[in-house]
């Protein structure tokens, strides 16, 4: 089993983790508020990095998505699964993580787009829950990004293509645009 | 008051626990008295010891401890600061708790000390609403009035003794004798202590020990000797170490106020003092270990069993001698710290069955009932969560048999039974699975009216009921939304079902049957597995899915070959079919539940039908491949996969891939079967046809070699199970091959030691070993090949009585075939086995007479009984049966029904007609299972109607008819 972008999430866990000792309870605009955890309580302010977000990238279909950085536990790549006969349609199938039993839910399918052509090339983002982990599977992964929470806006209307249910903000980048991902709701974790 | 030992040790061990930690609490209180932690420690103490001390009836305990609790928790609400007055009160009642328990572990009662005074205190304390315990009398720390006993105040020289006296059990004024004998210790140095206290005219019952706590100089020869009066039994002496009697707790205790403090018994709490500080250096031989640390040590035995099978699975392809033993070493580390870890886990059943004498009594009493209950395997282990689940549905059970099952005295005499009902619980461990069969003699189920009332609410169909057999029908009170109770009593009826009970004990991976005699009595058989952790399982594989069944529901395995298929496979309404031994067995396809694609019956070669059995019933699942038997690790499904009813979790394979777990009781419901209306429709129509193929004298029988030519046979009904053993795995333990087989240890035996066949060829190889299950043990036999499974008319000759562990032989596929007599050929193998297991019980010479028509039946019945040490007597049919009792005196007739000549009732007519046969208990035992032929039987007075031959059920049920004969 290998492990991409070990480096990149490495470094997003340290830069995340300094950023929790120096930001305040986040309370950043538009239903992106859910910040808070724990070990965050308490901890001194610091105005410049207050309002930045740290996403996990990666792409489905073309599309860029982002999931904040914390709710990814690691990725993998391609893992062989096992079929669910009768289980729902986004189920890919259980993954043998380490001696853990998880389930792979194809990103792809749970936004109705299209299912990819060669299904060995994805790559898995394991997603940590207070109720244990989930395996996502994407098209490709790409780096960690910090955005400034300023720049993201809630999906606009005209958004097709996509169920908005799933897409908590959109953030415009340079050319491209990126949907940041509500892995409950994703996970059917919030209906 | 009478208490069960064990519950009594454990709640012995769980308050001294408590106490100990208590006693540093209050110590941290009183420097700390702020801190809501330690308060809410204590709280939690006292609230366990005065849940624990009522339940057991200690009501001095459940006082104290109540209103200590309510002041505690006054503390706790913030409304009464902890004040000294409030803590020394505390204090007391914690010093009285301890007296009282020391009272309890050593008599098993509470003694006599008088505590309503302290009571009373606390109480007021407790209601005084300002907070303060100013309003309660002063407490009585000080003793200032001067020892009266003390001789000398202690010095170097002296020790401290705890003399233990018993007194003749005949003596008439025990307590006069304690007083004699504490008097004259009293005249060799201080008596700090003497329970019970016979000086303030506390008595000292009969069989009850007088201890004395003594600080003497005098050598333990002189004390004995003083102590040794007429009447006294023993004398019993223990040096105490120093400063256990003598160096006090609070340092400002001097030995002096300590013994003055002994004469002051009044203020028990401070006399407790001297005995807490005996007992608080009690040596633990036992340690209380964190249940969620063993669980996960358990998961990672998990972890480790998966990584040892990857391993396992690797160093096949890997030749390389080195890795090869290592990997074994770390198979037997890996499988002995699997079986340790689930022992720590393991609790005896007596842990729930203790409860139930005392309980049946109490219910006995209750219903104006009387009832002898008889429990056996107390000590069978198996998972502390499984005695945990257990629990409520054997209460249930228990309750249900009470209330309905067992009659009134004026009822049973009516119905010339013994006044006194029986009630047995038995408990014993076969094949991986913890059996409990709860027994009753009592009214039994009421089949017509049960029928009646599931019609009534509209349970079953009126059709259904008349074509249901009265097994099925007794099984009715398991469904959902039945109750046999007439009136709804206090006792079973509170709303919860036998429903109830079957889904808790599916629950956990078991199953329950019910078998009852319309007045004769009830048995139920509850089957559990040992843990629920990691389970032995079938690995099957459907559509290029493998799957996981659990061993608990598989019955046995059947495989249909070619154009058997077709002909086999039956449709019955829509609903296919496989008639298995005369049974219908609904066919469910596993492609079908889980919409798998499905191959059509004309392309398949071999059709695998596993038989799985669930509560409600049994199925035939149909899958493309069948693989080893695994233990498995199961590993519950996230939320997303939970409302899929076919599985049961998920398992890691040695491969390291992922395989569903199937559950059998979701396959079976979202198959839909129903069993009922067609299929009962259909086995009735078929019934007659398939008595007569029974009475043919049909055997199932399992071929096989043993050296190079021999065909040997046995009924397949013998069978347990069918191995392979890879040769390295044979062990010799103590000049004996023995395998390691899910988890235990499996004996080997070599028939051809014991038979004159032609040596066996050198094998190579996989070792071939039919397994029997003997006396609840596994011991396998070592075969040369395994030939067939074939369904044979034989024609059955009897052995010479010269070849033993021959039944006799009988022509098979043009083959002479011997027939094997298992049972006597592993008590020759392995006599310890025979001889140690108690069991099963012992004919002991009494004679029975076993009548059927079959000379192989016969032969094996006989080989049977005498294995179990009856003498046994033989007969082809009832005329015969007749007149061999004219001449040979027996104890009981064990007959068929179908003869020729004279059948079985027209022997049972005539032994009834006969006054001096009228009272030798009779057992049915046919291939008939047939509601007419039963109620036939039953009217005949027949003790027992056995349906197949199973070694184990056949002498147990002898037994008792005999035993249940003598009695009555």
């Amino acid at each position: 089993m290998m492990e991409t972008s070990a480096a990149n999430l490495r470094s997003a866990e340290e830069r995340r983790s300094t950023d929790d000792r120096r930001s305040t309870d986040g309370t950043g605009p538009g239903g992106l508020e859910r910040r808070q955890t724990e070990d965050r309580r308490g901890s001194v302010a610091d105005r410049r990095s207050q309002n930045n977000l740290h996403l996990a990238t990666f792409y489905a279909n073309g599309e860029f998505f982002g999931i904040r950085v914390e709710r990814v536990q690691e990725i993998i790549l391609a893992q062989e699964r096992t079929p669910v006969p009768k289980s729902d349609r986004i189920i890919r199938g259980l993954v043998n993580l380490r001696g853990q039993i998880v389930t792979a839910i194809d990103l792809r399918r749970v936004l109705g787009l299209p299912d990819l052509d060669d299904d060995q090339d994805h790559v898995n983002l394991i997603l940590n829950f207070a109720d244990g982990v989930d395996s996502l599977q994407v098209d490709e992964i790409g780096d960690v990004m910090e955005v400034s929470e300023q720049k993201i806006e809630p999906p606009p209307p005209s958004m097709t293509g996509i169920d908005k249910r799933f897409v908590e903000g959109v953030c415009k980048l340079d050319g491209k645009l990126l949907l940041i991902l509500d892995v409950d709701r994703l996970t059917g974790r919030v209906d | 008051m009478e208490f069960d030992a064990e519950l009594l040790k454990e709640f012995l061990n769980e308050s001294w626990d408590n106490i100990e930690k208590m006693d540093n609490d209050f110590v941290e209180l009183e420097k700390n008295s702020e801190d809501p932690e330690i308060i809410t420690r204590i709280f939690r103490v006292i609230h366990t010891m005065k849940g624990c001390s009522g339940l057991l009836g200690f009501g001095k305990l459940e006082k104290i401890s109540h209103y200590s609790e309510d002041i505690l928790s006054q503390v706790r609400e913030g409304s009464r600061k902890v004040d000294p007055p409030t803590i020394t009160k505390l204090l007391e009642a914690a010093d009285a708790l301890k007296e009282i328990l020391y009272q309890v572990e050593e008599t098993s009662g509470e003694g006599d000390g008088d505590y309503s005074q302290l009571i009373e205190e606390l109480r007021q304390i407790a209601a005084s609403s300002d907070g303060s315990a100013a309003k309660a009398p002063p407490p009585a720390t000080v003793q200032s009035s001067p020892p009266a006993e003390t001789k000398t105040p202690a010095d170097v020289g002296e020790a401290n003794w705890q003399v233990t006296i018993r007194i003749d059990e005949n003596e008439k004024m025990p307590t006069i004798r304690g007083l004699v004998v504490v008097e004259r210790l009293a005249e060799l140095g201080t008596v700090i202590e003497a329970i019970p206290d016979v000086r303030k005219d506390e008595e000292l019952a009969t069989n009850e020990s007088l201890v004395v706590f003594l600080k003497s100089e005098m050598t333990a020869a002189e004390i004995e000797t003083k102590a040794m009066l007429s009447s006294v039994v023993s004398v019993e002496l223990e040096q105490l170490a120093e400063g256990q009697a003598d160096e006090p707790s609070e340092p400002e205790e001097s030995g002096e106020v300590e013994s003055a403090r002994a004469e002051h018994s009044e203020s028990p709490a401070q006399s407790a003092s001297a005995k807490s500080k005996v007992l608080t250096e009690r040596v633990e031989s036992s340690i209380r270990v964190d249940i969620d640390l063993i669980d996960k040590l358990m998961n990672l035995v998990g972890e480790l069993v998966l990584s040892r099978n990857q391993i396992a699975q690797f160093a096949n392809t890997f030749d390389n001698n080195l890795f090869t033993s290592a990997t074994h070493r770390l198979n037997l580390v890996t499988t002995e710290l699997q079986e340790g870890i689930m022992k720590t886990r393991m609790q005896p059943i007596a842990n729930v069955f203790n409860r139930y004498p005392r309980m049946i009594r109490d219910l006995a009493t209750d219903f104006g009932k009387q009832v002898d209950l008889r429990i056996e395997g107390k000590e069978t282990e198996l998972d502390r969560t499984l005695i945990e689940a257990i629990k409520d549905p054997m209460v249930h059970i228990i309750r249900n048999s009470m209330d309905h099952g067992i009659e009134t005295p004026e009822k049973r005499i009516e119905a010339g039974k013994n006044p006194v009902g029986s009630m047995e619980i038995r408990a014993f461990h076969e094949g991986g699975q913890v059996n409990i069969v709860i027994r009753d003699d009592g009214a039994g189920i009421n089949i017509p009216k049960v029928k009646a009332l599931a019609i009534k609410k509209d349970l079953i169909s009126q059709q259904h009921a008349d074509s249901m057999s009265d097994r099925d029908a007794a099984n009715l009170v398991f469904m959902a939304g039945f109750s046999t109770a007439e009136k709804v009593t206090a006792v079973s009826g509170r709303g919860v079902g036998m429903d109830v009970v079957r889904n808790n004990i599916e629950g956990i991976g078991g199953s329950i049957d019910l078998q009852s005699e319309m007045g004769k009595g009830t048995t139920i058989t509850v089957k559990i597995p040992l843990t629920l952790a990691i389970i032995p399982a079938l690995m099957v594989d459907n559509a290029g899915h493998t799957f996981a069944i659990p061993q608990v529901n598989l019955t046995e395995l059947v495989c249909l070959e070619g154009n058997e298929i077709q002909k086999r496979i039956e449709m019955v309404r829509n609903v296919e079919v496989f008639r298995l031994r005369g049974e219908l067995l609904p066919i469910v396809r596993l492609a079908d539940v889980l919409d798998l694609p499905k191959r059509p019956n004309s392309e398949i070669d071999f059709l695998y039908i596993v038989v799985l059995s669930s509560g409600k019933g049994q199925i035939g699942l149909v899958v493309d491949q069948v693989f080893d038997t695994e233990e498995i690790v199961v590993k519950p499904l996230s939320k997303h996969l939970k409302h899929l009813a076919a599985y049961a979790g998920a398992s890691i394979l040695g491969d390291g891939s992922v395989a569903l777990i199937l559950d059998v009781q979701g396959i079976v419901e979202s198959a839909g079967i129903e069993f009922d209306l067609d299929l009962e429709e259909a086995r009735n129509a078929e019934a007659n046809a398939l008595d007569n193929l029974a009475k043919d004298d049909q055997q199932d029988i399992l071929l096989f070699s043993i050296g190079s030519q021999d065909q040997y046979a046995i009924p397949l009904g013998l069978v347990n199970r069918l191995e392979e053993f890879d040769r390295s795995k044979v062990e010799v333990v103590s000049g004996r091959e023995v395998v390691q087989y899910r988890g235990d240890i499996l004996p080997l035996v070599h028939p051809e030691h014991f038979l004159s066949v032609s040596e066996m060829p050198e094998q190579k190889g996989l070792l071939s070993v039919i397994v029997f299950s003997f006396e609840e043990k596994f011991v396998g036999l070592i075969v040369n090949e395994i030939l067939d499974i074939q369904q044979v008319r034989a024609d059955f000759s009897q052995a010479s009585v010269s070849e033993g562990g021959v039944l006799g032989n009988a022509i098979v596929n043009g083959k002479t075939t011997e027939f094997l007599d298992v049972y006597q050929l592993i008590e020759m193998a392995l006599p310890s086995l025979v001889r140690k297991n108690s069991n099963t019980p012992q004919g002991t010479g009494r004679r029975v007479l076993v009548v059927d028509d079959s000379p192989f039946y016969r032969t094996m019945i006989v080989s049977y009984l005498h294995s179990a040490g009856f003498e046994a007597v033989e007969a082809a049919h009832g005329e015969e049966a007749l007149q061999k009792m004219e001449r040979i005196a027996v104890d009981l007739v064990l007959t068929d029904l179908e003869m020729p000549v004279m059948d079985g009732f027209e022997l049972l007519e005539n032994l009834n007609e006969q006054e001096v046969y009228k009272d030798i208990p009779t057992v049915v035992l046919t291939t008939v299972d047939q509601d007419s032929t039963r109620e036939r039987a039953r009217q005949l007075g027949v003790d027992s109607y056995l349906i197949k031959v199973d070694r184990e059920e056949l002498i147990h049920t002898v037994d008792r008819a005999l035993k249940e004969r003598v009695k009555s």
